[in-house]
């Protein structure tokens, strides 16, 4: 696979990632959106108009929640091996402090194709997905489980949401706002060298053979020169 | 007013003349013409003599040395009326099957379970239906001897919600009770006859 | 009569206080059903099924006199048997009305999430709205009696309405019209109490029953239908009335604290993040192609 697609830009993400990762959005919005409305009674009456009125959001919620896990159980096979945990993943959760504060301009040498925080988010939401599904089930059908397990099923699914909210915000946080040059990696599945020894310098240096750092020095002083010339 | 209005002086009597009852003058204690025992008072004349007795070949009886040794007692229910209430949806859904009630003792030995089909004969005929388990009735001790009772609901036979689904005994209960015919009231024993009682 | 008048107190899943609280006072009714008279006759199941028009449906033979195992979407009235052996071997065979109890503090509607489909009326009965009902079932497991039941053709959830358009019009409900013994009353809540008392002390006293008592459960604020038992120690004989029916804690704790608190909290991350963005900054790639603000 070729990773370099024009002159200064990387393949991140290939067709198939990136239509995995938009059915499991697109899934998990329309899951929260209508478990918000039975959630929350003072949000019931405007999200329930949205998906045809209270019995049909009811209705469709569990089908969008069982899409949004045989999305994401394919895109956990998918980015099962990226996704794994390391030693250097430790070391970069030690550093957590600097990395909301905006300490250094450039990330550490070791992170990969995945940081720890993404990796991180993505072994939530699988956590999660397995407690929706273990505790959505007796909600679905409470006949059969009774009253006990459903109360209890109830309120795990209901912590898992919460969690998975939290998530949800920042993670639409640091793909858009937070990380300029981050949005497209996932519309077009391009991002620009700059973005990609920025934050990923140990794959840049493995998809093209260069030492991120280096390139990134003589980008700067590029720039500088280009500026005094101007 | 008391309670005895078929006298003009209103109280019982202990001589009732001919004209008052077909089997006076005094009160008497009669066996049913099947009986598990003899009639401990007078064991010669065990039955009431002055019965009516029909004489169409149906019209046999049963003795225990025959194996007829389960007393067996007709009734109705609250749920259903006769034998009409058995083509009414509401009254079906109440009590929808035909049933013969058994205790639990004498289901124990012999290896019944609730629900399952019995079957009740007397020396006339035989009736089918599933087997209700209660407590309710208790085996009774006659002459030294352990004596079961079974009772038998008579609302269904022939054609009903049940019987057209196969949920049936199709025979009237009143096959099995003896045409023997009160010489007073003119009602025949439902009340009181002998029956074998076998699983199907 | 005032128990004729129709006044919520209390609607499932609602933002607001129902509209129109204390402004009237209301009386609260209340069946009385004395089991130690009851003969089983089953005509209060008829004339629930007759007076909500509801479809017949087939049973089977179960080895009891019992209907079926349990209420339905469509038979909310039943009378449950059970033979009980006393320990000096004699025999009772206890029969005891079942439907919805109308609970002062009803689990099914803490539990339940759809705006308006559970209500409670200042006279005390709990009526479904199915109008309203999104058939999520979690009344179902909010009830401690194990009444509501789910037809899922409709998706709604059913159960006894106490008669509430009978109720509403001044008359009593059509199970206390139809019984034949005088075992089933109907009218004020004190009143009603007041004669079950009554009855229980005859029983104590007169009737050979030390342990005769009221079925009014407290755990959930009292009920809108009370009992009289031969042994109101022992409830569950009764065709498994629980003995301390309790809302399961999930629907008090979690549904009017936790929830509540945890959706704000949750929430609190769009702030958050949106004060980092203008406190701490995108991360441009470097080298950023424009001068940063100091």
């Amino acid at each position: 696979m070729t990773i370099v697609v024009h002159r200064d830009e990387l393949l991140r993400h290939p067709v198939y990632t990136r239509v995995l990762h938009w059915s499991v959005a697109i899934c998990f919005v329309l899951a929260l959106l209508s478990g918000l409305a039975i959630y929350t009674p003072w949000l019931f009456h405007p999200l329930t108009a949205l998906f045809g009125g209270g019995p049909m959001t009811r209705l469709l919620h569990p089908w969008f929640s069982l899409g949004f896990v045989v999305f994401f159980a394919l895109q956990t096979v998918n980015w099962f091996d990226p996704m794994t945990w390391t030693a250097d993943d430790r070391r970069w959760m030690k550093r957590l402090r600097e990395y909301v504060k905006n300490t250094d301009a450039l990330e550490p040498e070791y992170v990969g194709f995945f940081n720890a925080g993404q990796k991180l988010y993505f072994w939530t939401i699988v956590a999660s997905a397995i407690v929706f599904l273990v505790s959505g089930v007796p909600m679905w059908f409470p006949r059969t489980f009774g009253p006990a397990i459903v109360a209890v099923a109830y309120v795990l699914h209901d912590l898992a949401a919460l969690l998975m909210l939290v998530g949800f915000i920042v993670h639409v946080y640091e793909g858009t706002a937070a990380q300029p040059g981050t949005f497209q990696s996932m519309t077009r599945g391009t991002v620009d060298k700059r973005w990609a020894w920025t934050h990923h310098p140990a794959w840049y240096r493995r998809v093209t053979g260069r030492d991120p750092r280096a390139d990134y020095e003589h980008a700067r002083e590029h720039l500088a020169k280009r500026r005094r010339e101007a | 007013m008391g309670p005895l209005i078929m006298t003009p002086e209103g109280v019982g009597r202990i001589f009732a003349p001919l004209t008052a009852f077909a089997d006076g003058p005094f009160p008497e204690h009669y066996e049913p013409i099947e009986s598990p025992i003899a009639n401990p008072l007078h064991p010669s004349q065990s039955s009431n003599p002055v019965v009516t007795k029909m004489k169409t070949p149906l019209d046999k009886y049963g003795e225990p040395g025959q194996g007829f040794v389960v007393v067996c007692t007709t009734y109705r229910l609250t749920e259903h009326y006769h034998y009409w209430t058995k083509n009414n949806p509401m009254n079906v859904q109440l009590v929808p099957e035909p049933f013969v009630e058994v205790p639990v003792e004498l289901a124990n030995e012999m290896g019944i379970t609730g629900g399952e089909r019995v079957k009740v004969s007397s020396a006339r005929a035989s009736y089918v239906a599933k087997a209700m388990v209660t407590r309710r009735i208790k085996p009774m001790l006659i002459d030294g001897k352990k004596t079961y009772q079974i009772g038998v609901p008579i609302h269904w036979g022939y054609r009903g919600i049940a019987e057209d689904e196969g949920r049936t005994s199709l025979t009237p209960a009143n096959m099995l009770s003896p045409t023997v015919i009160d010489p007073n009231a003119y009602t025949p024993e439902f009340k009181g006859f002998l029956v074998k009682v076998e699983r199907v | 009569m005032a128990t004729g008048i129709l006044q919520i107190k209390a609607i499932s899943g609602h933002a607001s206080a129902p509209p129109g609280r204390g402004v009237q006072r209301e009386e609260e009714v209340c069946k009385y059903v004395d089991v130690t008279t009851c003969i089983g006759c089953k005509a209060c199941e008829v004339a629930c099924v007759e007076w909500n028009d509801m479809p017949f449906q087939q049973t089977t033979f179960d080895n009891t006199y019992q209907t079926m195992r349990s209420t339905a979407w469509n038979y909310w009235n039943l009378i449950k048997f059970d033979e009980h052996q006393k320990d000096d071997g004699s025999l009772m065979w206890l029969m005891r009305k079942d439907q919805c109890m109308h609970c002062e503090d009803p689990g099914c509607l803490r539990a339940c999430p759809a705006d308006g489909a559970i209500v409670q009326y200042t006279n005390g009965i709990v009526d479904f709205q199915q109008e309203n009902c999104i058939g999520c079932q979690y009344c179902v497991s909010g009830c401690p009696f194990d009444i509501p039941k789910f037809n899922s053709t409709t998706k709604k959830v059913y159960k006894c309405t106490l008669c509430s358009d009978r109720v509403g019009q001044g008359l009593e409900p059509a199970c206390i019209k139809a019984c034949p013994t005088g075992c089933l009353k109907f009218g004020t809540k004190s009143d009603m109490r007041a004669l079950a008392d009554k009855r229980a002390e005859q029983l104590r006293e007169h009737s050979g029953f030390p342990d005769a008592g009221v079925y009014d459960p407290p755990s959930v604020g009292g009920t809108h239908v009370v009992y009289v038992l031969h042994d109101i120690t022992h409830p569950e004989r009764y065709g498994g009335l629980p003995a301390n029916p309790q809302i399961p804690i999930a629907y008090t704790l979690w549904k009017r604290v936790a929830k509540p608190i945890g959706l704000l909290l949750a929430l609190f991350a769009a702030p958050v993040a949106f004060f980092h963005y203008i406190t701490e900054g995108p991360r441009e790639p470097q080298p950023p192609d424009r001068e940063l603000r100091p």
